[in-house]
């Protein structure tokens, strides 16, 4: 049987994408928060820049959410940051839990004071939940040297299910040749396990 | 108006009484109780409406002001109104299985509608539980139009051979069958219009006018009859599902139901939970093991705890099932007893285990890719907390091979190591193992309240009352987790049959409520009448909240001091009070409120304090006394504006 992620990629096709104008006006559409407009200067902007080039050229990849605005954890109707952690390596699809365990070690980061110039980099991001970076790559030392990106990405409730944060595992949709930016694929490419999974 | 947990048994008991004497007269009971719950919310837009229409008279002889009055309780009932009626049922979680994967199945529930009379089931979804359920869920919300689902849970499916799982579709269809679940919609969609409505009403005095007394008085009124009416379902659809598999097999399906049950619980599940500690992940394969060990029999001691299990079971007010020994003799075979002990009736033969199971008859080729997909399900949903149990009991590991090795009785150690040992031997080896360590701490150090509250804890889990003595002397004694003891001895009593004892600590916790909500106000007043005490922070604590003060630009100076409480004293009430530098224009930097709450947010103390910020501070004669106290002022940034002088003052946060 395939592989959850390959599911998810089976189920949006292969690059390059055509969608309707319903698929756009419809489950696809990804409109900035209005708290977002007021920040013109936002790195989160490159993810509306890009989120055609996303869906239509992105490769799907698992990744982790380190932390994220607690009000995606409960019902609600805005639209929130959050850090994830992602690798264009494809040991991780087979191999997820082994980021979900990165993705734990990272926020255990938060708050304190490391040797390394690199860690400390990251607990003074994670420290800062204000502070934005769409590529940094995570120190080789903590990632047995797989290439593991940290980036922001903007959670859209409508594109998870229930529109609730309920896990930290998510599919993600990159193109790293063209942007840093990411963005969550939308539940109506999800297979019916992770979508079971997530409901449960 | 059943207030208390008591109460409320009482009137169920009352109840169901009533309802099998002349259950007619209580399903219209029910109807009525229904009607006037969804009727009410028009009635209270009506009366707002007659008392708008009324202020509008007075207008033209008066003032406009009557009728503006008048319109905002309208307006906000309307508004509620509109926000409880748009009340959204969540489609049930399954994996959905269509006739073309699983016909045999679906020809089989074709069979049992046809002869049920029963509408048909729109979607059948598969869960990974040991259970079977229906739901209807209506297309055009308060208008109906109901599309019916059908739960089947597959270790049920792995379980049971064919015969008993058709019994388990004739009761799930009985329910459809007998419009059960459409009418306790309606009871449900009452309950859930009048919470949303007063909830969306808030603390709007005009518009909850009269309503506070109907809401008060329907929703407990309501709430007992919706649970009499649940359970006389369950017995009706276990009646017409015997009328049509026979009630042996109804009889041997219940026994055989809770034997599955009990096999995954007990010996499956704890056998899972064991893998935690050798495994970092979960198992991929569990449902295909799972479907090996349901086929094998059951051990003659699993199989004896088992059925012991199942004839203790008591009827209770939480589950609207009967129990199963109730359940059995309502389908003519009771108990019965020999000596002392209660056993099943001699002539239900009940099965070992399946010859073939019903997954295997019924769902055909599709049952390998169901498997699949729950073994992936299962291992995504789970994969997160496994993990982290894991790592957390290696790390106890860790720690208890790091400690020196001693005994529990080692007079050497002091309480602090032997609670360190205690929590580690808990998550490795599991309670037994703990609970002589976690009692040699209590020795040690009598007054240790996160012992006391474990034990307590640990103690009521394994149904021993002893828990009770521990957490009530967290509740004398330990005023931040009172209130959560309370709770876990409440919950504890109340399941076990002792309402009236569990009524005794709602009515604790409710005078508790209280004082604390007056200890907060004490807490929250800041006046020169106050006494005032230097701080007894270490330096280190001190030094650390300087840093991180520092670290927020708007603070320019930091007050830290102790307020004498008169209750709770116990607790000490430390204050900071933090001056902030805010531009004069609020849009154009965060707000007095933003500040506070980021200082809340970002600085982590040993100890808690109440923050009180202040734009600007005004109040001379607080700032003299508290000069006065030698070490209160701890933080003071460089070129600090002098404060201007003025009254009061400012915000709270906790």
């Amino acid at each position: 049987m395939p592989s959850t992620i390959d599911i998810c990629r089976e189920f949006l096709g292969s690059a390059p994408r055509n969608f309707t104008t319903a698929d756009w006006r419809g489950g696809l559409r990804m409109p900035p928060p209005r708290w977002l407009k007021r920040m013109r200067k936002d790195e989160l902007w490159e993810i509306y820049h890009h989120r055609k080039e996303l869906l239509q050229h992105g490769r799907v990849v698992w990744a982790c959410v380190v932390q994220a605005n607690e009000v995606l954890f409960g019902p609600g109707k805005f639209d929130a940051p959050a850090m994830a952690i992602y690798s264009p390596d494809a040991y991780f699809d087979d191999h997820l839990e082994d980021l979900l365990h990165l993705g734990t070690r990272l926020f255990a980061l938060k708050g304190t004071q490391l040797q390394d110039p690199e860690e400390q980099r990251f607990a003074e991001i994670i420290s800062n939940e204000r502070e934005r970076a769409m590529r940094l790559r995570v120190p080789d030392a903590m990632t047995d040297g797989h290439a593991v990106i940290s980036t922001s990405i903007m959670v859209h409730r409508r594109h998870l299910p229930d529109g609730i944060l309920v896990k930290r595992m998510v599919p993600l949709l990159i193109h790293p040749n063209t942007t840093p930016a990411t963005i969550i694929l939308p539940s109506r490419y999800w297979p019916p396990a992770l979508l079971y999974a997530w409901r449960r | 108006m059943p207030h208390s947990r008591q109460q409320y048994e009482q009137r169920i008991t009352r109840l169901e009484a009533d309802a099998r004497r002349h259950p007619a007269w209580f399903n219209l009971q029910v109807a009525l109780l229904v009607a006037l719950g969804l009727l009410a919310i028009p009635f209270a837009i009506l009366c707002s409406l007659i008392v708008f229409l009324l202020a509008c008279l007075t207008v033209v002889s008066r003032t406009a002001y009557l009728a503006i009055l008048a319109l905002q309780p309208l307006a906000a009932r309307i508004a509620a109104a509109v926000y409880a009626v748009r009340l959204q049922l969540s489609v049930p979680n399954g994996i959905e299985l269509r006739p073309d994967e699983a016909p045999r199945l679906f020809e089989l529930l074709e069979e049992l509608t046809r002869q049920l009379r029963a509408p048909r089931f729109h979607h059948v979804l598969i869960t990974d539980e040991f259970s079977a359920s229906m739901v209807q869920l209506p297309r055009l919300g308060p208008l109906g139009w109901q599309r019916n689902y059908l739960l089947i849970g597959l270790p049920m499916l792995l379980g049971m051979d064919s015969g008993h799982f058709t019994a388990v579709l004739a009761h799930e269809l009985a329910h459809l069958s007998n419009q059960h679940s459409r009418f306790s919609l309606w009871v449900e969609r009452a309950h859930q219009a009048w919470q949303r409505f007063m909830e969306h009403i808030g603390e709007n005095k005009g518009a909850r006018f009269g309503l506070n007394w109907f809401f008060n008085w329907y929703v407990p009124v309501l709430q007992p009859h919706a649970f009499v009416l649940a359970r006389l379902h369950e017995i009706d659809a276990d009646r017409f599902a015997a009328t049509l598999t026979g009630a042996r097999t109804m009889a041997e399906t219940l026994v055989a139901s809770h034997l599955g049950a009990y096999y995954l619980k007990e010996t499956f599940g704890k056998g899972l939970q064991q893998e935690v500690q050798a495994q970092a992940t979960p198992p991929r394969d569990l449902f295909h093991r799972m479907r090996t060990e349901l086929w094998q029999p059951l051990s003659a001691e699993d199989r004896a705890a088992a059925i012991a299990q199942l004839l203790d079971e008591k009827t209770n007010f939480l589950d609207p099932h009967p129990s199963t020994p109730d359940r059995l003799a309502q389908l003519g075979f009771p108990s019965t007893m020999l000596g002392e002990r209660r056993e099943l009736p001699a002539n239900l033969a009940i099965a070992d285990s399946p010859n073939e199971t019903a997954a295997t008859i019924l769902l055909g080729s599709a049952l390998e890719p169901l498997l699949a997909t729950l073994n992936e399900a299962w291992w995504l949903s789970r994969v997160d907390d496994w993990q982290s149990q894991h790592y957390t009991m290696v790390e106890a590991q860790e720690q208890l091979s790091r400690l020196p090795v001693a005994d529990a009785e080692d007079v050497s150690l002091t309480a602090a190591d032997l609670w360190i040992r205690a929590k580690a031997v808990l998550e490795v080896s599991g309670p037994d193992a703990a609970i002589p360590l976690f009692e040699c701490v209590l020795e040690a150090d009598p007054r240790h309240m996160e012992c006391r509250y474990l034990l307590g804890q640990v103690f009521l889990h394994a149904a021993n009352i002893a828990g009770i003595d521990h957490l009530r002397f967290i509740m004398e004694y330990d005023v931040d987790h009172a209130l959560d003891a309370c709770r876990i001895i409440y919950d504890y009593l109340g399941t076990h049959g002792l309402a009236a004892d569990a009524d005794r600590y709602a009515e604790w916790a409710e005078t508790r409520v209280q004082q604390l909500q007056q200890a907060q106000a004490e807490r929250q007043r800041l006046t020169t009448s106050e006494t005032f005490l230097p701080h007894d922070w270490s330096e280190d604590d001190v030094a650390s909240l300087q840093r991180q003060l520092a670290a927020i630009s708007e603070v320019s100076m930091a007050y830290l001091i102790r307020k004498t409480v008169i209750l709770f004293p116990e607790k000490p009430c430390y204050i900071l009070a933090v001056m902030l530098k805010l531009p004069w224009l609020t849009f154009a930097g965060k707000s007095e409120e933003k500040v506070g709450l980021e200082i809340c947010n970002r600085v982590k103390t040993k100890q808690d304090f109440l923050l009180f910020t202040v734009a600007q501070f005004r109040n001379r004669a607080l700032l003299t006394r508290w000069k006065q106290l030698g070490n209160a002022l701890i933080y003071q940034r460089a070129a600090a504006p002098t404060p201007p002088a003025g009254k009061e003052q400012h915000a709270v946060y906790h």
